[in-house]
């Protein structure tokens, strides 16, 4: 491997373990947050477009 | 979650469950980088009465019900989240809930399964995804090896570690 690609990947490492030793709270908070955004995610690809009034009676 | 995990001291409080401990994708949050999930996992033991020890989830939904917590298919919506009563019966999650380790969420103790718990309860339970976050908590190195070892041993779990080790540490 690379010294390049060795270096992107201990850079990589070292912010996961930063943000690993985030208090539990607030790992928990951005927990909420990615939950909140997936349900927004869903809710949004489950409902289907409105149809016009064009075919209407 | 704190609002969660306040009810959840509450009920042992009011001797509901006896005692309890975070497992799954939120024990794993203690010690690992966050992500997404969408349900928290209790593991608990029952209050014993006089009557000898209740094995019935009804004191739970009795308790939380009339407070305005709903059943949700197998779980039960907590100040927003999804939570899952889980009691313990095998050996390996009754000694997690036991060895269990207290944490703070802005001022609020909650009890968590060990890291070296969590992750023979992953290997255990042996889906890809546990076994990937096995990985994660050896990159992480947030567990001793030695504790490991010993849940291991005496849980019958040294041949399953010999597997993951060849399918997933080997280069």
């Amino acid at each position: 491997m690379s010294d390049w690609m060795q270096r992107i990947i201990e850079s990589k490492r070292a912010a996961r373990l930063e943000f690993a030793a985030q208090s539990y709270g607030e790992k928990l908070r951005i927990v909420e947050r990615l939950r909140d955004a997936a349900q927004m995610f869903r809710a949004s690809r489950s409902v289907k477009p409105l149809r016009t009034a064009r075919g209407a009676k | 979650m704190k609002a969660t995990l306040q009810v959840i001291n509450q009920m042992v409080a009011d001797k509901v469950i006896a005692e309890y401990a975070i497992g799954g994708a939120i024990g794993a949050i203690a010690y690992l980088e966050p992500f997404l999930t969408q349900d928290v996992d209790v593991f608990m033991s029952f209050s014993t009465t006089a009557a000898g020890l209740i094995v019935s989830p009804a004191p739970i939904d009795d308790y939380l019900t009339p407070r305005g917590y709903q059943p949700e298919r197998e779980y039960i919506r907590i100040e927003g989240w999804l939570v899952q009563f889980l009691p313990v019966e095998r050996p390996l999650y009754a000694e997690a809930l036991t060895q269990a380790v207290t944490r703070d969420v802005d001022g609020v103790p909650v009890r968590v399964f060990s890291a070296e718990h969590l992750m023979a309860i992953a290997l255990d339970t042996g889906r890809l995804k546990d076994h990937m976050r096995i990985v994660q908590f050896i990159e992480a190195e947030v567990f001793e090896r030695e504790k490991l070892d010993a849940i291991l041993g005496r849980h019958g779990l040294v041949d399953k570690w010999r597997r993951f080790e060849q399918r997933f540490l080997q280069p």
